[in-house]
């Protein structure tokens, strides 16, 4: 499929007006725009001025924060509580007998899935909405309390357990398992649990404008590529392991 | 007229001795741990190597209230005076006939990330994987679930004007491109190739006709598990589509069994049949792939494997060998070696959002992963990774990188997102050493904010690191015990019309008397040979030089002849021999 278009070229004797965030843009680059150069693209102004025409323009326009949706901020503040659950459980496998293969992929999801709580963590606090904290003491508390995880820690997501969350027996029944045995629960209900998540992020991608934040996309991309590489190898360490 | 000629038959490996021995002295405590924090005041740290310029974004790509994701830098592609910088919202190009000052040529707003950019003749190629990225380049994003406007795949535009570029085409593809790879097909000049690595999310088949994410045993015309080749024919380029979706996962359904013992990693040759499938599933895509033409091989980084594939036959790419190792995470890209005897693979775990470069971060994750080509598979050797701790407060990983061109050696530069810029030596495949680095200080000490060098890489005597948050670096590597001044003069006879560092051009040096002298300061540094075979050698050099016409000619005759006799004896073996080619060359 092919086109040819936008001809459209702005250079910096262009008139603009009325845009406060352009305005706020040109006092500060109206000696750099001086510079002898062409931008070209395939976004033209209608002639209003309202409208960026470059992408620092935008930045400077919504303060550098790209647009969001609430269905952005609802996978955050739900994959967050998600995450903290997938770190408890790999933070078993070390007392609880794993086998070495178990212990390094527990290792490797436990690093990997506090790294990606503290970025949601920190998207949501950039955008000024509700962080949840992630705390595994208050997910143990929570869970103890036999309250539901995924909305205590998940900041009010609403509608009771996230896909692929383990059931306080489902916990229970992995804390107390020890070595194959616990190998067994443990690939098992990470199986489930990732899943679970790219479940989350399927639901997120229909949601309309969402994802249009190139941070949330590649988020989302990158959980998927690497915990569908986790299931696989998973599922395999799976198939050598009697079911208790 | 000088020739050029090839450092070595493939297959032949420089005997490397005492160099891995030699004490690799950096400076103590690390200069890379403690700078200070800041955007574009941050602390700085050199070691044997030296920032050129930093020219910040254009205007266009810059908010200079704030670093903004959607303005990060992201690729380089190189065509003769001009530096390609993809940015996640299009593109700019820089003139870089003068290195202390980039000049901007032209900034191309194109939303759509990664922006990855090749280059060949007129034509420039950029990655569009983004669901925000629009056909018509739009700032404004794509809401609609499925649409019309959105652009996932590769942009095609014509730079012949490079004031003005003119989009000539767009190939949609199911996954968009994350990345993209030129491949040259030396028995079809009229066409190159372009292979697609999409790891994104699948669009519906309501967007793009035929696209399905279901799995390979459900759905034989599923987008996971495959690549997709673009042709593109260069005189009509409008006309570029895909042409083949190769299968290059076939029979791969399992990644690493295990922990971390030599035995642990699987090796399948090609053909061999693969256990069960769990479903049908395994790799689904790849991240990057690097083409060698000259030697008709790829390097493709995908999901939890390496891959070997041989690309005689451009547009059907077939696996020979699948490595796998429970100390990758991410595959990300992979260099060559210029035989082609080894091949580098980088390990981008967490994506390069992430901190893996703490003091508590394993060695051997987030790692480059260095193998040895043994027939048609690959041995592996040994990890590599930048060893100085970096803070929470830094995304490090291993990232983009290209060979130097010093002979004789594998000498690869780097980049490590905001753990800077190393060069390294991996030669000796169980030894890589750092011999020179470039850092800088967190860009915000309170919080993790993505910066670093997305890419560094080698184009004609400079190193260039595309900064993602901060803009273009340049650097120039200086002499030091580990690179003399005449390999680091021979690394700057080699001179490219164009580099695309995913597609790997074989590297030759013309017949220059600091080539020759790369080979004896080398020899001089292992100190395997005779010193004073050494010495004799090198004087018979100064001769040579110092002489003109048929004197010059017949003392490096001479000398030559030595060369070939004291070769089979020397535990310098191949490095006598390619200095003896240098010297023949020199004499015509």
């Amino acid at each position: 499929m092919t086109f040819t278009s936008f001809t459209t070229f702005m250079t910096d004797t262009r008139a603009h007006r009325n845009s406060i965030g352009f305005a706020t843009w040109r006092a500060t680059h109206v000696g750099a725009l001086l510079a002898a150069f062409l931008l070209v693209g395939g976004c033209a102004s209608t002639g209003g001025g309202s409208r960026p025409l470059t992408p620092a323009q935008l930045s400077a326009r919504d303060g550098g924060i790209p647009p969001y949706t609430p269905a952005d901020v609802a996978f955050m503040q739900g994959m967050i509580g998600h995450h903290a659950q997938a770190v408890t459980m790999s933070s078993f496998a070390e007392g609880n007998g794993a086998s070495s293969e178990v212990r390094v992929l527990a290792g490797r999801i436990a690093v990997a899935q506090t790294d990606e709580i503290a970025f949601m963590q920190n998207w949501l606090r950039v955008r000024k909405q509700t962080v949840p904290t992630g705390d595994m003491s208050e997910m143990a508390h929570a869970h103890h309390a036999g309250m539901d995880m995924s909305s205590a820690a998940a900041g009010g997501a609403a509608g009771g357990m996230m896909p692929g969350m383990l059931t306080p027996a489902q916990m229970d029944t992995l804390k107390a398992a020890r070595g194959s045995a616990f190998d067994w629960y443990f690939l098992t209900f990470m199986i489930q649990h990732h899943r679970g998540a790219i479940s989350m992020v399927d639901d997120l991608m229909s949601a309309k404008g969402s994802a249009n934040d190139d941070d949330v996309f590649k988020f989302v991309s990158d959980v998927v590529a690497d915990q569908t590489t986790e299931i696989d190898r998973m599922e395999l360490l799976l198939r050598t392991r009697p079911k208790p | 007229m000088p020739r050029t000629i090839p450092l070595l038959a493939a297959g032949a490996a420089v005997a490397q001795l005492a160099l891995a021995q030699a004490a690799h002295a950096q400076p103590s405590p690390d200069r890379r741990v403690g700078l200070k924090a800041g955007w574009f005041d941050a602390g700085t740290a050199e070691w044997n190597m030296k920032l050129v310029s930093t020219t910040k974004p254009s205007d266009a790509f810059l908010n200079p209230a704030a670093p903004d994701p959607r303005l990060k830098n992201s690729d380089l592609a190189f065509s003769g005076n001009l530096l390609f910088q993809g940015n996640y919202s299009g593109w700019q190009v820089w003139d870089i006939g003068n290195p202390s000052k980039p000049k901007l040529r032209t900034a191309f707003v194109c939303p759509g990330s990664q922006s990855d950019v090749t280059v060949y003749a007129n034509l420039l190629f950029v990655s569009a994987e983004a669901v925000a990225g629009r056909i018509d380049c739009g700032l404004e994003g794509v809401e609609a679930e499925v649409s019309k406007d959105r652009a996932r795949g590769i942009r095609i535009f014509d730079i012949s004007n490079v004031a003005k570029p003119k989009s000539v085409a767009m190939v949609q593809t199911c996954r968009g491109s994350h990345t993209n790879t030129l491949v040259t097909d030396p028995k079809d000049p009229d066409n190159v190739y372009i292979y697609v690595s999409g790891s994104a999310g699948v669009r519906s088949h309501e967007e793009l006709a035929g696209c399905s994410d279901r799995a390979l045993d459900v759905d034989p015309n599923t987008a996971l598990f495959r690549i997709e080749v673009i042709k593109v024919p260069v005189k009509n380029p409008s006309a570029a589509a895909i042409v083949s979706s190769p299968r290059i996962f076939e029979g791969l359904s399992e990644a690493t069994r295990h922990g971390d013992a030599p035995e642990d990693r699987r090796e399948r040759p090609a053909g061999a049949p693969a256990r069960p499938s769990v479903a049908g599933r395994g790799p689904t895509q790849c991240h990057d792939i690097t083409t060698y033409p000259a030697v008709g091989l790829a390097g493709g980084a995908c999901s939890g494997y390496g891959l070997l594939l041989d690309i005689s036959d451009v547009k059907n790419p077939k696996r020979l060998y699948a490595a796998a190792d429970t100390n990758m995470s991410a595959w990300h890209s992979a260099t060559f070696s210029n035989d082609g005897s080894k091949v580098l693979f980088s390990d981008e775990w967490g994506g390069g959002t992430s901190p893996r470069c703490r003091a508590t971060d394993k060695k051997e994750w987030g790692a480059d992963a260095i193998f040895v080509r043994n027939g048609d598979k690959l041995d592996f050797k040994s990890y590599f990774k930048m060893p100085a701790a970096q803070t929470s407060q830094e995304n490090c990983v291993a990232h983009n990188g290209s060979l130097i061109p010093i002979p004789g050696r594998e000498v690869m530069v780097q980049s490590w997102y905001q753990g800077g810029i190393n060069v390294f030596d991996w030669t000796d495949p169980n030894h890589a050493f750092e011999i020179a680095y470039f850092d800088r200080g967190p860009l915000d000490a309170s919080v993790l904010t993505s910066a670093g060098h997305w890419s560094a890489y080698w184009y004609n005597g400079y190193i260039y690191g595309s900064e993602i948050a901060r803009g273009l670096d340049v650097l120039e590597l200086t002499p030091s015990e580990f690179l003399s001044k005449n390999e680091l003069e021979a690394a700057k006879l080699v001179k490219f019309t164009y580099f695309n560092p995913q597609e790997q051009p074989r590297l030759v040096w013309p017949a220059a008397f600091v080539v020759a002298r790369a080979y004896t300061d080398q020899m001089a540094r292992n100190s395997a040979v005779q010193k004073s075979w050494l010495d004799g050698v090198v004087a018979q050099l100064d001769v040579a030089e110092k002489a003109k016409g048929s004197a010059r000619a017949n003392a490096l005759t001479k000398l030559a002849a030595q060369l070939d006799q004291d070769a089979g004896g020397s535990p310098e073996s191949a490095r006598v021999k390619a200095l003896s080619e240098v010297v023949k060359g020199l004499a015509k």
